[in-house]
């Protein structure tokens, strides 16, 4: 069945097209979830709330752009809903900081510990890396999506590079220990 | 060691492929939450035709159960009824007797060439014999022996001028005889209506007894009195002579022995009766109880026309038309409604009802600009025009949009010069309640609380646009189910002219449930109604 054809019976609320499209896309958004989640089981709550926006809000969806790219967006903005109306912002120095750099070893490092230590920034940081660097927005479009000046947005993404470079140094000097 | 390398590099290299599987756990939840709408939907018809079953089997129950109740009480009430007859003429009492005794004195004056003065000793002794005997429920043979014993012991007391029963007679007759035959025939007269005063009376007790099929016994002895009193009879001939004596020794008797002749001749009646009273008490609250219980298997029908104003709005906020509505301002109309209700009472204070109404609901969102493009104009943030409204054909190139939406500052000339109108949805339905009623107060100014449901069948499914007060109609909703329900609760107030004619006023909240398959924000539709109107009970 082609994807199209696919949308267009998850738009029939059909169970049978809904489930299929969980197959295909669920790993994709899941860890999505995960990097934009403070843990699993919240990553869990977001991928769930997420998918049944998709699926209630098909019929919206008209075939202009990537369906994934829709998709993706639903992700991330049923993410951003869960802390925009939690409000832990903290009130934070806007200073610039210079571009950070770490020595690697790119093999030592796994793809769970980078999850963890993204998981474990505090929430904006989190939520400002994962959309500039991984998702590819705009310190605009973010400043825009989180209510933030462009200012906090820059400054977040720099606060967060520190954190998580000295974690990774830290995992680098002792790999075994407890990280967060 | 590796080069140095920018760290969102190395997050964007190693996160590349990063791909982790939920839990299949994840899955039924979402596929949960996506049809529990779906379920909820289906549950409430199936919740209703439950209770549609309950409903009618409480009904047959309800109108079975007398039919039960009857077959029981069939035998029992026929004789009750019966006795209720007799036991009412006992029951009217002293005047019925007397008019009885007088109507029998024709009839027993052609006894008296007869039987004469021992005849009513006898039957008087024999009567009261009865009243014994109904107590002491003796046997025949028992009985007879003892009546002609009870006959000689107050021809003997007679003697002794110590009977009043004798005295009666003897006082009578000394009043009105200066000779003896005619003496004999006027105490006759009066001893003979004694005597059918005191024969009625028993055969009337025997009567009131028959319904009660118990005292076979008393019919037994009413009948061997009559041997008895034949038999007596002719033993009496033979003291004939004997109490022509006695009379003549008492002619000299004073008035005052009248008197308290009198007295015993009323005791006579008096007692006679209280044997009656006991089985007419019985009988009478019995019947009374049968009559009540008839009363109310009459009267457990009510019908009922009503008209009522209703008030149709959402509680929260949305709206049934289209997503950009939502954040407009919505009135609600008041519409009328109308129908007629039946009602069938339980019991005294539970009535289930049904009926069928016609429903008029509309409300009216306002701030929306109507235009007519072809195509589609840019400018408003929403230009979804088609929302859940099918537009007729005259129509096909309206646009909707909600003013709230539109950036006046640049949006197309059209926008600007447009007025804002109103959008006026106009719903009816065939409303089929069925409720419950609970009566608080049941005097002449009655309060009950009323709940259940109302399947709504839709009839009208309208959209208007409203400008200056001129309706257009534009087209219909599309999101309309054909089939809904609502959930009453109302309070009920009633004032009864007679026992057969109610006003009732009734201010009933409606939640409805099901009617839209799909609204934007959170649309939910109720209404209210002051239902009024007369009930009339069969």
């Amino acid at each position: 069945m082609s994807l199209d054809r696919l949308i267009e019976e998850c738009k029939k609320n059909d169970a049978k097209a809904q489930s299929q499209l969980y197959k295909l896309y669920g790993s994709k958004l899941f860890s999505l979830s995960l990097k934009y989640s403070r843990n699993y089981a919240e990553a869990e709550d977001n991928l769930q709330e997420a998918f049944v926006t998709i699926f209630r809000k098909i019929d919206q969806y008209k075939h202009a752009g990537s369906f994934e790219g829709w998709m993706k967006r639903i992700t991330i903005n049923t993410a951003l809903q869960c802390y925009r109306s939690v409000g832990v912002f903290d009130i934070i120095n806007e200073d610039q900081i210079e571009d950070v750099t770490v020595d690697l070893d790119e093999d030592a490092i796994s793809m769970d510990f980078l999850l963890q230590i993204i998981q474990g920034l505090p929430d904006r940081y989190r939520l400002v890396f994962n959309l500039y660097v991984l998702d590819d927005y705009s310190h605009k479009e973010i400043a825009e999506m989180l209510s933030i000046t462009t200012g906090t947005s820059k400054s977040n993404l720099a606060r967060a590079r520190v954190i998580l470079k000295d974690k990774i140094e830290h995992y680098k000097t002792s790999p075994n220990s407890q990280i967060l | 060691m590796g080069d140095k390398k920018h760290i969102d590099r190395l997050f964007q290299e190693k996160l590349k492929d990063f791909e982790v599987a939920p839990v299949d756990a994840v899955w039924d939840r979402i596929h949960d939450e996506l049809h529990k709408d779906k379920r909820k939907r289906r549950l409430v018809p199936i919740w209703w035709k439950v209770a549609g079953v309950a409903a009618i089997l409480a009904l047959m129950f309800t109108i079975v159960d007398p039919l039960n109740w009857g077959a029981f009480n069939i035998n029992p009430n026929n004789g009750i009824v019966d006795t209720k007859k007799n036991s009412s003429k006992d029951s009217s009492d002293d005047t019925i007797e007397n008019n009885d005794l007088n109507s029998n004195q024709s009839t027993s004056s052609s006894q008296k060439n007869k039987i004469i003065t021992s005849q009513s000793v006898v039957e008087e002794s024999s009567a009261k014999n009865v009243e014994t005997q109904t107590r002491d429920q003796i046997t025949e043979s028992q009985k007879k022996s003892y009546q002609s014993q009870t006959v000689h012991q107050y021809l003997n007391a007679g003697q002794e001028s110590k009977s009043d029963v004798v005295t009666i007679d003897q006082i009578k007759t000394s009043d009105n005889s200066p000779a003896k035959n005619s003496s004999h025939n006027k105490a006759s007269d009066v001893t003979a209506n004694k005597a059918v005063a005191a024969n009625s009376k028993p055969s009337k007790v025997a009567d009131v007894v028959n319904g009660i099929p118990q005292n076979n016994a008393i019919i037994k002895t009413t009948q061997a009195e009559k041997s008895s009193t034949d038999l007596e009879a002719l033993q009496n001939k033979e003291q004939l002579l004997e109490i022509d004596k006695l009379i003549q020794s008492s002619q000299t008797n004073s008035n005052t022995t009248i008197a308290k002749a009198a007295n015993t001749e009323t005791n006579l009646k008096e007692t006679k009766p209280v044997v009656d009273e006991q089985t007419i008490e019985d009988a009478i609250a019995e019947s009374t109880q049968i009559e009540e219980q008839e009363e109310e298997k009459f009267n457990r029908w009510n019908v009922s026309p009503n008209v009522a104003p209703v008030y149709f709005n959402s509680l929260g906020k949305g709206s049934s038309l289209d997503d950009q509505f939502v954040d407009n301002e919505k009135t609600g109309s008041v519409n009328m409604s109308y129908g007629i209700n039946g009602s069938y009472a339980v019991s005294n204070r539970i009535k289930i009802r049904t009926g069928i109404n016609r429903v008029d609901l509309g409300y009216s969102t306002s701030d929306v600009i109507v235009y007519q493009a072809a195509g589609r104009v840019s400018g408003g943030n929403a230009l979804n025009t088609s929302g859940h409204i099918s537009l007729n054909s005259e129509n096909q190139n309206t646009n909707l949009l909600s003013a709230k939406n539109v950036n006046f500052a640049n949006a197309p000339e059209i926008l600007n010069t447009t007025e804002q109108v109103n959008i006026n949805q106009q719903l009816g339905y065939i409303e089929v309640p069925m409720e419950m009623e609970y009566s608080l107060v049941n005097a002449r100014f009655g309060l009950n609380v009323i709940g259940g449901f109302s399947t709504l069948f839709l009839n009208k499914n309208e959209i208007y646009s409203q400008t200056d007060g001129i309706d257009t109609q534009i087209g219909e909703a599309n999101n309309i189910n054909d089939l809904s329900y609502s959930a009453n609760f109302g309070f009920g107030i009633n004032y009864s002219f007679s026992e057969k004619i109610k006003l009732n006023v009734e201010p009933t909240f409606k939640y409805q449930i099901n009617t839209f398959n799909d609204t934007s924000g959170d649309f939910q539709p109720f209404f209210i109604g002051v239902y009024t109107g007369f009930s009339y009970k069969f």
